[in-house]
């Protein structure tokens, strides 16, 4: 429906400048998005997405320089290649939630109740944390970055950053344990 | 570590950045004082940002080398506080470049997002085709509502001519120099200057009468300023760059391209958005100047040959050097 949308405000010449593209890089981009993604299903999902958003943008792309259209083009292949990967995990989460919800009968207000309070009081000392830090906590846990990765990052060895991670959760636990007021 | 140590960490960790974020959102940009790097530093840098998450990545590359707006990129990447995320990683990858109390100046971080580029271009390029892509019934319809009629390349080429056209109508009807000089407008034609809303192509149109195009090496740079010294010379497809540094790590770059490879060459493109373009006279030869953070950047052409020069250096030596390039 978007894309028909799409396609009813967009001049004769942007339509032909999304086939052009279509027909230079949907082979491709198809592939490397298989590459990652090892299901032809979630691959031609891909491509479509990132179809549909060369639509919406097709003026912003015809107004780059000519050489700067395709690399423009494969930037949104690989944001939509790893939204598909985010859902992926959302729909795991999801499932999780869903099993929970049906066979969990111990779920009780209170307990829940206790289980924000703990998160609160750790928040607030991840927060009491340095900024290199806390960078580390986002590397890691938030962006699911490998040790390896992190070590290139910080221009540390891998065994370095691993021991960091370490040093940086005991920290947090002691900030823990002090009541999260240490900062 | 127990997987839901993990699962409360990467929760918790999240909230924290949500917060360091709206944060960042509100840093004043303007006020940040800018540093550029060394080569050496962009080429880190570059690697760097090779090293962190797409979105991140998608953040900076939409920002540095296509100059999408704030807006523009949260719809392209479909994220939310874009201008926070931008802030937050200037901030941190200057950290992680060791400036302690300055951000990466934005010419730095352009060079650096465009090497990233490359890189992936280079991977896209280099892309194995194993699979025929087998679309699904409905996509195909779709992409059938959009199938064309006319030849693409050529609508769209006299779309992009229309404009390039209509900016050089505006240009002339405003300038006094070229309405009183017949010889003033004739150099004029020896440069198409192609001004989309945030780029400007540099492309010289003088062909015609170099039936005999020299060596780029036979172009001398007789002036380079006190401490510059030669770092580095690389010559490949019709492009020879020389670049010099000095002790401060500041740089100079100069290119000379021949002209009639240049449709096919990025480095004619310039982000000039919010940049007034100063036109000059260099040796006879009109020549484009402007200025970005503490980078200048000139553009002409002599002996069939397109010579850009962009340094860390002030106007007058930049002027010099233009003018000190001989064959």
């Amino acid at each position: 429906m978007i894309i028909i949308l799409v396609i009813g405000v967009m001049s004769e010449a942007e339509k032909d400048l999304v086939n052009q593209i279509f027909s230079k890089m949907n082979v491709k981009m198809y592939n490397i998005s298989f590459r990652i993604l090892r299901s032809h299903s979630d691959a031609e999902e891909a491509v479509s997405q990132t179809f549909l958003k060369i639509m919406e943008h097709i003026e912003k792309i015809a107004s780059l320089p000519c050489p700067q259209r395709e690399p423009y083009c494969v930037i949104i292949l690989r944001n939509e290649t790893m939204n598909i990967i985010r859902q992926r995990k959302k729909a795991v989460y999801a499932e999780d939630i869903d099993y929970f919800e049906h066979n969990d009968e111990s779920y009780n207000v209170e307990e829940e109740y206790i289980k924000t309070v703990e998160k609160e009081k750790l928040l607030s000392c991840v927060d009491s944390l340095p900024e290199d830090e806390r960078n580390f906590i986002y590397f890691r846990f938030v962006h699911d970055m490998s040790f390896k990765k992190i070590a290139e990052l910080l221009d540390i060895t891998e065994e370095a950053a691993k021991k960091r991670g370490q040093r940086i959760l005991k920290k947090l636990r002691s900030y823990y344990e002090g009541g999260g007021q240490n900062a | 570590m127990p997987e839901k140590v993990e699962d409360i960490m990467k929760e918790v960790g999240g909230l924290s950045l949500q917060a360091e974020l709206q944060r960042m959102a509100k840093w004043d940009r303007d006020s940040v004082l800018r540093q550029p790097l060394s080569l050496l530093q962009i080429k880190q840098l570059a690697n760097k940002i090779s090293l962190l998450p797409f979105e991140y990545q998608g953040i900076l590359l939409f920002k540095h080398c296509f100059n999408n707006t704030i807006s523009g990129i949260e719809e392209m990447l479909g994220t939310e506080n874009a201008q926070g995320k931008l802030n937050y990683l200037e901030k941190l990858l200057s950290g992680l470049l060791g400036l302690r109390d300055a951000w990466i100046a934005t010419a730095s971080m352009e060079e650096a997002c465009n090497l990233v580029l490359e890189g992936i271009m280079k991977e896209y390029d280099s892309a194995k085709i194993v699979y025929k892509p087998e679309y699904s019934k409905s996509f195909r319809q779709k992409l059938k509502e959009i199938s064309i009629k006319k030849s693409p390349a050529k609508v769209f080429l006299f779309v992009a001519k229309q404009v390039a056209i209509f900016l050089l109508v505006l240009f002339l009807a405003f300038s006094s120099v070229l309405v009183v000089s017949v010889e003033a407008r004739t150099k004029f034609f020896d440069w198409v200057l192609e001004t989309f809303p945030e780029f400007s192509l540099f492309q010289s149109q003088n062909n015609a009468d170099q039936n005999d195009p020299i060596e780029l090496t036979d172009l001398n740079i007789n002036y380079v300023p006190d401490g510059f010294v030669l770092s580095d010379m690389q010559e490949s497809g019709g492009i020879l760059s020389y670049r010099y540094v000095n002790e401060n790590n500041m740089r100079i770059t100069i290119r000379f391209v021949r002209s009639s490879g240049s449709m096919s060459s990025y480095y004619n493109y310039y982000n000039t958005e919010k940049v007034g373009i100063e036109d000059l006279d260099i040796k006879g030869i009109r020549a484009y100047m402007w200025q970005i953070d503490e980078v200048m950047l000139i553009v002409w052409s002599q002996d069939g040959v397109e010579c850009h020069i962009v340094g860390e250096i002030n106007k007058e030596e930049i002027i010099k050097m233009a003018e000190n390039i001989t064959k």
